[in-house]
């Protein structure tokens, strides 16, 4: 069993990084201890280098919060993006084709003064 | 208003895609082809950036309701199509502007437009602040005072041929948005051309059209 085989750990936290921990702990219903498991299990299942790259970039104290939030962003997007392709791809084995529809959809430009 | 979160300095192109657009790209898929117009345009938006400027997707509740319906009626798979409609809905709320169709759309439907639908899109692209409304019914936006102008000239599969036109509307408060057919639109990304009205009015100002008589 996972349970028994669970090791306690203890380390020091910044003080922000304390403030952060119980704004998620509080917001989240969550326990403190749930946090930080969520974290060191989700950061220990990263590459090397995508690690190494985001402490790098929480140590910038004053641009951290923005640069987590875009790449969040960024990571949501992609996987929206997939999300759709995948969704495409099941839909393309179903539904009727609409001629006329396609037809328009496969018209060629002749003639434009923007070449 | 929208709610951007991203810094002013930082340009996005925001493009409303009309819901034909939306379907006639998976009626391609489901046709087994790879590069239709819509398919190349789902493509630009989907991908974030065109041309070195990141790219942000608006539709509204309304649209995406009516893609979802839409696909429905015509027998596509049901849990693919939601799948798709909520992956549309995050590929907006993720997107460069972050764009949440629940804060950001609503109003009222342009009743300059006869057609009521067509008059909420047009809503929906200038409460997003779009910059372009993709739509093959260029037709249906022709307000009496937007500016219309000929761009190109396409052949249909069939050899029929049909002159294409664009459209620029602009708000009493100065806010301003393309309307632009699919075909051009692809062509003008793909040939990394200028989309912006004083592009459009320097490119095809000398074939302006006269405004659309309404009975």
């Amino acid at each position: 069993m996972a349970d028994a085989k669970s090791k306690s750990r203890s380390t020091s936290l910044s003080q922000a990084s304390e403030l952060r921990l119980r704004i998620i702990s509080a917001r989240e219903n969550r326990t403190v201890a749930n946090v930080m498991e969520n974290a060191v299990r989700v950061f220990t299942l990263m590459p090397k280098d995508l690690r190494d790259r985001l402490v790098e970039i929480a140590s910038e104290d004053k641009t951290a919060g923005a640069r987590f939030e875009e790449l969040s962003r960024r990571v949501l997007f992609e996987l929206a993006r997939l999300q759709y392709e995948q969704a495409s791809e099941t839909m393309a084995t179903s539904g009727e084709v609409d001629e006329q529809m396609l037809a328009d959809d496969e018209m060629v430009i002749v003639s434009s003064p923007v070449v | 208003m929208p709610a951007d979160k991203v810094s002013p300095e930082t340009k996005v192109f925001t493009v409303v895609a009309d819901v034909n657009e939306l379907v006639s790209a998976h009626n391609a898929n489901r046709a087994g082809r790879t590069a239709t117009i819509s398919q190349r345009i789902l493509g630009h938006l989907t991908s974030g950036r065109v041309n070195g400027v990141s790219v942000q997707l608006a539709l509204s509740f309304k649209m995406i309701d009516t893609f979802r319906g839409v696909l429905q009626r015509k027998d596509y798979d049901l849990v693919a199509v939601d799948a798709a409609a909520q992956a549309l809905v995050a590929i907006m709320r993720y997107g460069p502007r972050r764009l949440d169709p629940y804060v950001v759309f609503g109003g009222t439907p342009d009743t300059s437009l006869l057609d009521t639908e067509d008059g909420g899109v047009l809503a929906t692209a200038f409460a997003a602040r779009a910059d372009v409304l993709v739509t093959d019914n260029l037709s249906d936006f022709a307000a009496a005072d937007c500016e219309t102008f000929a761009t190109s000239v396409v052949r249909r599969p069939d050899g029929t041929k049909r002159q294409l036109s664009c459209q620029i509307h602009t708000r009493s408060d100065g806010q301003t948005l393309m309307v632009v057919h699919p075909a051009d639109f692809a062509h003008w990304i793909e040939r990394r051309f200028e989309i912006s009205p004083a592009s459009l009015r320097a490119t095809f100002g000398r074939g302006a059209l006269e405004p659309k008589k309404r009975g």
